[in-house]
């Protein structure tokens, strides 16, 4: 029998805030993170979405994503009591869309006006550059992955820090999010027209779109053994995961929803749960009209007519598209829902569209839960999909290494 | 415990296209000074030949960043190599692993260099939905019809097949096609300049940036023998970790062996500070029996491949195996992040 992978240690940094107090109090009480954006150029542009406010721009040496990982990572850190001497083979799964995408705006930038670009730019833009900045401030001994998988990426880390501690090949592994808002991003999403022309709504009949934003966050995981030998409070257990392809188009979803109804089956069989079991869903929820019908196309197939009871939220509304981070902001979310009892609500819901007949959140509620569904999907008819549920223990929220 | 063994392969590489071609021509010099859109269209015709993949046409590429057009044909021709027909596989038992670490850089380039002189409204939503490290494994996806556990590593190549074969041992998928690839572009060129890896900048201590992309076709040996496939290799071991001491170790262990059995070692070497560490974790491991060990510097010959290397040098023990029956291969990001290491097994 397999041993339970646990979560003992969380960091956000959104646009509800910079730590995870924050990001509760911005759930629990229905707060929308979206706003001005300040950060970039946005002429011609958008101008709103979910920007992490508190962050000040520094110098070259040291990118926006980089920034807010490390803030991320140092809460989850100091969360779970762990040091920088921990004596456990700690591995990294970091997800990101787009790595140091501002750092690629300033590269792309010099070297078409022919100018020189300093070296501390080039180590700021590869992808791989993230586990340098967890490797510094905790000491990597286990694997160290970076997933690239557009707006599932840090849904699959954890699939894959999941296998890895399954796999014997990690004590723990800390799975990180991270994606920035920039003018590549913003005229990218906005060449798709997928940008809403004023407010994101999910699942509501009149959606019409996507509001971007940015974050990072970092899940501490672990085998349940080894988090209560060294006494860690533990949140929740990760106890399934699927991944699937539509194979069906680049950017549209399948509209049949056959990929995320293969990953929800996966996760379920992995988690040895029935539908049933399952008290609340936070689907990936983008708020456009094609991924919100196959998300609701795949839960009809998954629950039958108990759809309709089943609780659905998505915090696209509350945060924006994090993008590579969505996974993960989604995951930290459905973990505190489980941990204080609560349904947060789908922000800018009005209209109930009967073609896709969930039962949409529109007000956080009080709820105890034990199993919780996420699911994301991104470019390349890719999704992914990871199941929550109440620990088996909870530990020592006290607890010493 | 299920065995894990490779079926096919496909290469597209400046020493020519598909794995024989490759073999032979690695000990030589390079056949062409790189790939391009004629040799591709080269690898589309010698596709045709094999039946299930005749219909594949160039019409397919239409929109494609050139990364994803070399490791969707690299993909296909591994497939077609290992006598699967993309209309016969179980579509949700097909995984697609793949890895890189500059992704798909030619069209990042294009899309910041259309913004930087254009209005917003003038950029290509094509070519942004082709700036994802992941464009390449959707469109394999709709080319072989593969709908199973997928990823895009963006660490380099190690990862993609360890993954793989966790999918395979825990039943999730029962075929996969794990590749890497790796499109140079002169701005990433210029970046490894700036910051020492190139060899042209540092003669004494650099590697050749290179690229290609290369694919496995990796199944259980049961359901290869079942549909009377060929067995190319056997994997028998892995192990990932901070430096190769520990990896080597490890994937002895998983695969029960010690390191006397082992006859060749395919390293991670690619010119760099970081190849005197791998030396000392040889003789580490092997002791005195790294004296009559043969060791086999790939990148010294073929170039740093990034994202595909795994795969070149998985390739290369291909040959190796001829003549030896268990071959390891130590390999990692340029950077000398996420290093692994893996053992291959001739099966008779």
């Amino acid at each position: 029998m397999k041993e339970r992978i646990v979560i003992t240690g969380l960091g956000v940094v959104s646009a509800l805030g910079i730590n995870t107090e924050k990001f509760l109090h911005g759930l629990q009480h229905g707060i929308s993170g979206i706003k001005k954006l300040n950060h970039f150029n946005t002429d011609e542009l958008f101008q709103i979405g979910g920007e992490v406010e508190e962050l000040v721009d520094a110098d070259d040496s040291e990118d926006r994503a980089s920034q807010m990982l490390k803030m991320a990572l140092r809460e989850a850190l100091s969360d779970s009591k762990l040091t920088a001497d921990v004596n456990l083979r700690v591995g990294a799964v970091v997800g990101s869309a787009q790595g140091g995408l501002k750092t690629g705006e300033k590269i792309h930038a010099l070297h078409a006006r022919g100018e020189a670009v300093k070296p501390e730019l080039w180590y700021e833009y590869p992808l791989n550059r993230l586990l340098y900045y967890i490797d510094t401030v905790i000491p990597l001994t286990g694997p160290e992955v970076v997933i690239s998988n557009a707006c599932v990426s840090s849904t699959m880390a954890m699939g894959v820090a999941l296998d890895a501690l399954n796999d014997d090949l990690a004590d723990l592994v800390i799975v990180a999010g991270v994606d920035t808002m920039t003018r590549f991003v913003s005229a990218g999403f906005q060449a798709l027209k997928a940008v809403t022309s004023d407010i994101c709504r999910p699942f509501d009949k009149n959606r019409d779109g996507i509001i971007p934003g940015e974050g990072a966050a970092v899940v501490i995981l672990e085998k349940e053994s080894i988090a209560v030998a060294r006494g860690a409070h533990i949140y929740a257990e990760l106890s399934g995961y699927g991944s699937a392809s539509d194979a069906v188009h680049m950017t549209a979803p399948d509209r049949e929803g056959s990929g995320a109804h293969l990953a929800i089956q996966m996760a379920l069989a992995e988690a040895g749960l029935e539908p049933r079991e399952i008290d609340f869903v936070i689907p990936h929820g983008t708020g456009t009209g094609y991924n919100d019908a196959m998300e609701s196309t795949a839960l009809k197939k998954i629950f039958g007519p108990e759809v309709e009871k089943k609780p659905v939220s998505s915090i696209k509304s509350t945060l924006g598209h994090t993008m590579g981070a969505a996974g993960i902001m989604s995951a930290i979310t459905a973990i505190l829902a489980l941990e204080h009892g609560f349904l947060p609500a789908n922000l800018n819901y009005e209209t109930c569209d009967e073609e896709l007949g969930l039962n949409v959140v529109t007000h956080v509620q009080h709820q105890q839960n034990k199993h919780i569904l996420v699911m994301t999907s991104a470019f390349g008819g890719s999704n992914a999909v990871a199941v929550f549920s109440e620990p088996n223990i909870r530990g020592n929220k006290e607890g010493v290494l | 415990m299920k065995r894990t063994i490779i079926s096919g392969a496909g290469i597209i590489s400046k020493y020519g296209l598909g794995w024989g071609t490759f073999l032979n021509n690695i000990s030589s010099k390079p056949v062409e000074k790189l790939f391009n859109e004629e040799t591709l269209k080269e690898a589309v015709k010698d596709l045709a030949k094999v039946s299930p993949y005749s219909d594949y046409e160039l019409s397919n590429w239409r929109g494609m960043d050139n990364l994803c057009k070399t490791a969707v044909m690299a993909g296909l021709m591994a497939a077609a190599d290992a006598g699967i027909s993309r209309l016969e596989v179980n579509p949700e038992k097909m995984g697609l692993f793949f890895g890189t670490v500059f992704g798909c850089l030619e069209s990042n380039v294009n899309f910041h260099e259309k913004l930087l002189t254009s209005s917003p409204r003038f950029v290509s939503r094509t070519i942004f939905c082709n700036t994802v490290s992941n464009a390449a494994v959707g469109y394999l996806s709709l080319a072989l019809n593969a709908k199973g556990m997928h990823l895009t590593c963006a660490s380099g190549g190690v990862y993609p097949l360890i993954y793989a074969i966790q999918q395979m041992q825990g039943g999730r998928i029962t075929q996969a096609v794990v590749g890497g690839m790796e499109k140079l572009h002169p701005i990433a060129v210029d970046g490894m300049s700036q910051l020492g890896f190139n060899k042209e900048l540092t003669s004494e201590n650099g590697f050749i940036p290179e690229e290609g992309a290369g694919a496995l076709i990796v199944e259980n040996l049961e359901d290869c023998i079942e549909r009377q496939g060929k067995v190319l290799a056997e994997i028998v071991g892995y192990g990932v970790g901070p430096n190769f001491t520990i990896t080597m170790k490890d994937a002895l262990k998983k695969a029960n062996l010690t390191p006397e059995q082992i006859g060749v070692l395919i390293l991670q070497a690619n010119g760099s500070k970081h190849d005197d560490d791998e030396m000392k974790s040889v003789q580490e491991v092997f002791k005195t029996n790294s004296s009559v060990l043969e060791l086999i510097p790939l990148k010294q010959v073929i170039g740093e491949t990034f994202g595909a290397g795994l795969i070149f040098s998985i390739v290369a023990t291909l040959d190796k195996l001829n003549h030896c029956e268990l071959v390891m291969v130590n390999s990692a990001s340029f950077d000398s992040r996420s290093k692994g290491t893996f053992i291959l097994k001739k099966l008779t």
